[in-house]
């Protein structure tokens, strides 16, 4: 019993964490009972829709909503003049509520109504008189980047940044890294190789679309039932937007039908609240999908040129990378992607000197923002297709070549943030002997490899830990759980943490008014992050039950422990105290409730300011690695491929609950297979995009997903709870490097650009 | 939207209800497509819809040996799928049905919709037309039957006159020395739209040189359309790959597929020719079989 207890308190032996336990929200989804945003219903309330843009790029010259608020049934409409003169964003504020002065693609919102139905509010629309005067419109990233074009944002000095941007014409932001004397490292080297990729702008189709109810009531408080992962941030943009002050906005969290990093920045929120504000009855905005596949905010289309060198053993000495992201018309979190996307893009490898430019460009589409991976999918595309590439050229197995490179426990990561956990050895290595790398295959058949790394760590979050008067728990956080799981693991962090049994653990997620501040459900960082301010939460807690505790045992706080609800004195398990008695105590008797709070953000790193230049984040942590290996069988007369097998490592340093861990890779695997092989938004000539349809804007089906093995590797974090980091977004990263590898492995032939359609292959194939 | 909803209970009460409403009724049975495209806009709400689904008559399959397969208008592609043991001798039917949208899908959506809504990628269009299937349609003037391959005018366009009815398809029996297949290119795996898709019909004579063949391609015309030239080059020949390939090549010469967000006309063109050998080859291996 010593021994175990021991490796309890040294965090090698856990009661919770670690175990297989079910979703605390699986019944009521499995039932249909769970709430979504739209199946929120107020009497009287009204119903939300949003005139758009049917031009690019145009100068409003006049909006007028007279006719629409002359239609019986019409409560409201509202364009830019209607509101105050705001612009708000995560890291640029450049976006109106709605178009202010110009309009920036086909889809820009104008106006919006409320009416009595969606029929009525659909005829308002029609109603609405707008004039505008085209402009040339944008939809290059070469062209926008050129002296000629025109600027899209002509204000772009005034707006307010929350870093040092460096801007110039169309180019929103611009980030550098810089280590070592390139230029002379790749003069030593024995190999120089340059190749160069583009990927396509993909959308997250959440099975939910976004949506809101917004409520104003007459004392000027604002309420806001949405579809979202981030409450907090919510607050803070339609304060922004708005101009109504934090503390008379709420924000509930409602069980989110999938997020992808599509439901962060404001898509309904704060029309819906402008349109309740005037409306004084609730309203309803939700998106249909043609509006989600054409105004909300997608990941980037980007270009990127990888060069390294390398020595004749296999090293990689040098490497620089230029990379265009395309982030439509407004930057949302585009500087934050291309800045993070070029921080990624050296791999998981330790290169010692390295140039990286990357460029957040402004062109007539609609706004990219984040998406399951923010920028690492795009550089992961690019920089491992050119691994194999290089590989092949120098002669050496493409899993032999990587792991000449792969970085160590204690490298530095781009901008020299020390690493002390990496995992990726050990990821490839697993990946490697579980699909039987170097096995023969068939005909037709080939297999690819990718390695990646990501991050978890990243910005604040607060959390509450309260113990009830029945010894029970409740933690309070601020992390929605959007379908990832956060509510489990979280509720297994601090059951772990006070020593109680999961079921003894209730979660309150998400509500401005009663959790406290999380920055957003994103950056694959609540079980870090988030997991960090519940466990010190919850151990906060527990100091104050075992001091009180230890006021009746008669004995110092440290001589006491707490295992399954019970409190004991180490080595006399004969001295106890139950958690019920505590609950009941200090509600009752003597001290007053407990509760327990922390706040966490991630700190320490300074970046050398001639490094790193036009970054918009501090310092990440949390490092986390994996990778992929895919097997696919291509058809040669059509070009299709079939991925037949799939098997992908993650170090999650610690895997607080196994069953998820795998359920977030082979989710993220799947729609990696996505991303590789179907999904592209594609706009025509006019700046319209024209397959806004679940039909042709295709995302795998069960039916298309290969066998998955998910392989959990645990290098620990010491910075992490119980040593965990996140999982999140980089299942998805490695898995269309690993199928492009594979085709090329399979057929001969190397396709560079997202998609690789059946009909690209095939073009390819027949040149042969 | 609104519009007035009836429910026919018989064939007759269908046709009264039809004949009183004119040009404002639009008959409806699984819904599918034509709900979906009224909500979205595709098609003008009408002022009312009958539903002939409920019409026992048209919900049967009546598959017998020797007399071949009527299908009513109203039998879903579910019903198709899990008939599978006794339409044996229709693969092409099952490969088809098997194939369109998905299993909620599958489960209301009619094979008489399918064919009735006339899209150039049709599902079971191909199969039918190779299996040579017969149009039974009811209208005010009496019934009339029509080779199903002559009821596509173009896409949402069929011979059906108003007040007509679809009411069923009957395909003979295909007989000894007989096989047919259907092959559809996707880049899914489900819930999936055909680029192209090819069923082909062959009679093998007892020297197992080609009898009669019969190929219909979807999605490379305004209506799915006969390989004519490659079912005459094979008719008399033995099989080969070679000739299977030359067949293919044919059946391109016929397409005149358009260019879109799903394929360009040249792949299409192409695929055609690829899906035609693979069809016709399967179709080949199934009548050896049945010889």
């Amino acid at each position: 019993m010593g021994i175990l207890l021991d490796a309890v308190e040294k965090g090698t032996l856990f009661n919770v964490v670690g175990k297989r336990v079910p979703r605390v929200d699986a019944a009521e989804k499995a039932t249909g009972q769970a709430v979504y945003v739209d199946d929120i219903s107020f009497p009287h309330m009204l119903y939300g829709k949003v005139l758009r843009s049917p031009l690019a790029h145009a100068r409003i010259k006049k909006v007028d909503v007279s006719r629409a608020l002359r239609l019986p049934g019409v409560k409201v409409a509202i364009s830019a003049q209607d509101l105050p003169d705001t612009r708000h964003g995560p890291f640029i504020y450049d976006t109106p509520v709605l178009a202010r002065g110009k309009v920036l693609y086909v889809g820009d919102p104008v106006a919006a109504v409320a009416a009595v139905d969606e029929d009525t509010a659909l005829e308002a629309l029609a109603l609405i008189d707008v004039e505008y005067e085209e402009l040339v419109p944008v939809f290059d990233t070469d062209f926008a980047m050129s002296p000629e074009a025109p600027l899209l944002h002509e204000n772009q000095e005034a707006y307010i940044k929350t870093f040092k941007a460096i801007q110039k014409g169309n180019i929103c932001s611009r980030t550098t890294f810089i280590e070592g004397d390139v230029e002379e490292a790749l003069k030593r080297s024995d190999y120089v190789f340059e190749d160069s990729f583009t990927t396509q702008m993909v959308q997250q189709t959440p099975i939910e679309t976004n949506g809101t109810v917004a409520a104003y009531d007459i004392s000027g408080r604002l309420t806001l039932w949405t579809s979202t992962q981030a409450p907090h941030l919510m607050q803070i943009r339609i304060s922004d937007g708005l101009l109504i002050p934090i503390n008379k906005i709420r924000v509930i969290g409602l069980r989110t039908g999938g997020g992808f990093g599509g439901k962060v920045e404001p898509k309904t929120q704060i029309i819906a609240a402008a349109l309740a504000q005037r409306a004084g009855k609730p309203v309803k905005l939700v998106l249909t999908r043609k509006e989600e596949f054409t105004a909300t905010s997608p990941r980037h289309s980007s270009k990127i040129t990888v060069k390294s060198g390398v020595s004749r053993e296999g090293k990689i000495l040098a490497r620089t990378i230029k990379a265009v992201y395309d982030t439509g018309a407004y930057a949302d979190d585009g500087p934050g992607i291309a800045g993070f996307g070029g921080m990624m893009s050296l791999g998981p490898y330790k290169i010692p000197s390295y140039r990286i430019d990357s460029y957040c460009v402004y062109t007539n589409k609609m706004g990219c923002g984040a998406f399951r991976g923010f920028g690492n999918p795009q550089a992961a595309f690019a920089t491992e297709s050119h691994m194999d590439m290089v590989a092949e050229r120098i002669g050496i197995d493409p899993v032999e070549f990587r792991l000449k490179n792969v970085l160590r426990n204690g490298d530095l990561s781009v901008g020299g943030i020390p690493m002390p956990s990496v995992g990726v050895k050990e990821c490839l290595e697993k990946t490697a002997k579980a699909a039987g790398w170097g096995k023969s295959l068939g005909k037709n058949r080939g297999m690819g490899v990718a390695c990646l790394q990501h991050i978890s760590g990243v910005l604040s979050s607060s959390a509450i830990v309260r113990i009830n008067g029945d010894g029970t728990a409740t933690v309070f956080t601020g992390a929605i759980d959007i379908g990832q799981g956060s509510d489990t693991t979280l509720t297994q962090i601090a059951a772990e943490e006070l020593g109680l049994p999961m079921e003894a653990v209730g979660i309150v997620a998400a509500d401005t008014a009663s959790t406290p501040y999380n920055w957003a459900v994103t950056a694959s960082r609540i079980t870090r992050t988030n997991g960090n301010a519940v466990r010190l939460a919850a151990a906060d807690a527990k100091r104050q039950i075992l001091e009180l505790a230890a006021r009746f045992l008669d004995v110092t706080p440290e001589e006491l422990q707490i295992m399954e609800g019970q409190i004991t004195v180490k080595g006399s398990p004969e001295r106890t105290l139950k958690m019920h008695d505590i609950g009941g105590i200090s509600h009752w008797a003597t001290r007053g409730p407990i509760i327990g709070n922390a706040s966490v953000m991630v700190e320490g790193h300074k970046y050398d300011p001639e490094k790193v230049k036009g970054f918009p984040f501090g310092t990440m942590a949390g490092f986390v690695f994996g990778s992929h290996i895919v097997e696919v069988e291509v058809d040669e007369s059509t070009g299709r491929v079939q991925v037949v097998d799939a098997v992908a490592a993650h170090d999650v340093g610690k895997a607080v609950n196994p069953t998820g861990v795998e359920g977030q890779i082979q989710g993220g695997l799947v729609q990696g297979l996505g991303y590789a092989l179907f999904e592209e938004i594609v706009y025509d000539e006019k700046g319209k995009v024209i397959n806004d349809t679940m039909l042709d804007y295709k995302i795998p089906t069960a039916l298309d997903a290969p066998h998955i093995t998910p392989l959990i590797v645990e290098e620990t974090d010491p910075g992490g709870p119980f040593g965990a980091k996140g999982v999140g977004e980089p299942t998805l990263v490695g898995t269309a490097p690993a199928i492009a590898n594979a085709v090329k492995r399979a057929t001969g032939i190397r396709i560079k650009d997202l998609p690789l359609s059946m009909e690209k292959l095939w073009r390819e194939m027949k040149k042969l | 939207m609104k519009f007035a909803y009836y429910k026919a209970k018989s064939l007759p009460e269908a046709m009264t209800m039809l004949e009183e409403l004119g040009d404002k009724g639009k008959i409806v049975a699984g819904g599918t497509d034509l709900l979906i495209g009224i909500q979205h806009g595709k098609y003008a709400a009408p002022e009312a819809l009958v539903d002939i689904s409920f019409i026992d008559d048209l919900n049967r399959l009546n598959v017998q040996n020797g007399d071949g397969l009527a299908i009513g208008a109203t039998v879903t592609h579910g019903a198709i799928c899990r008939a599978l043991n006794v339409l044996e001798k229709y693969p092409a039917l099952v490969e088809a049905s098997s194939q369109l949208g998905s299993p909620q899908v599958r489960n209301l959506a009619t094979v008489g919709g399918n064919i009735c809504n006339a899209a150039p990628s049709a599902e079971t269009a191909p199969a039918l037309v190779a299996l040579k299937s017969m149009a039974r349609i009811v209208g005010p003037s009496g019934e009339r039957q029509i080779e199903l391959k002559d009821f596509f005018l173009g896409p949402s366009r069929t011979d059906l006159k108003q007040s007509e009815i679809l009411v069923g398809l009957n395909i003979n029996e295909p007989p000894q020395g007989s096989g047919n297949a259907y092959f559809r290119l996707s880049p899914r795996n489900a819930l999936d739209i055909a680029i192209v898709n090819v069923a082909a019909y062959v009679k093998l004579n007892k020297d197992y040189t080609f009898e009669d063949v019969c190929i219909c391609m979807g999605a490379v015309a305004p209506t799915p359309l006969r390989a004519t030239s490659a079912e005459k080059a094979l008719v008399g020949e033995t099989f080969s790959e070679k000739l299977m390939r030359e067949a293919g090549q044919l059946a391109k010469t016929h397409a005149v597929p358009i260019t879109d967000v799903r394929a360009s006309a040249e792949y299409r063109r192409e695929m055609v020719a690829v899906l035609t050998e693979k069809a016709l080859a399967k179709a080949y291996e199934r009548a050896k079989l049945n010889m």
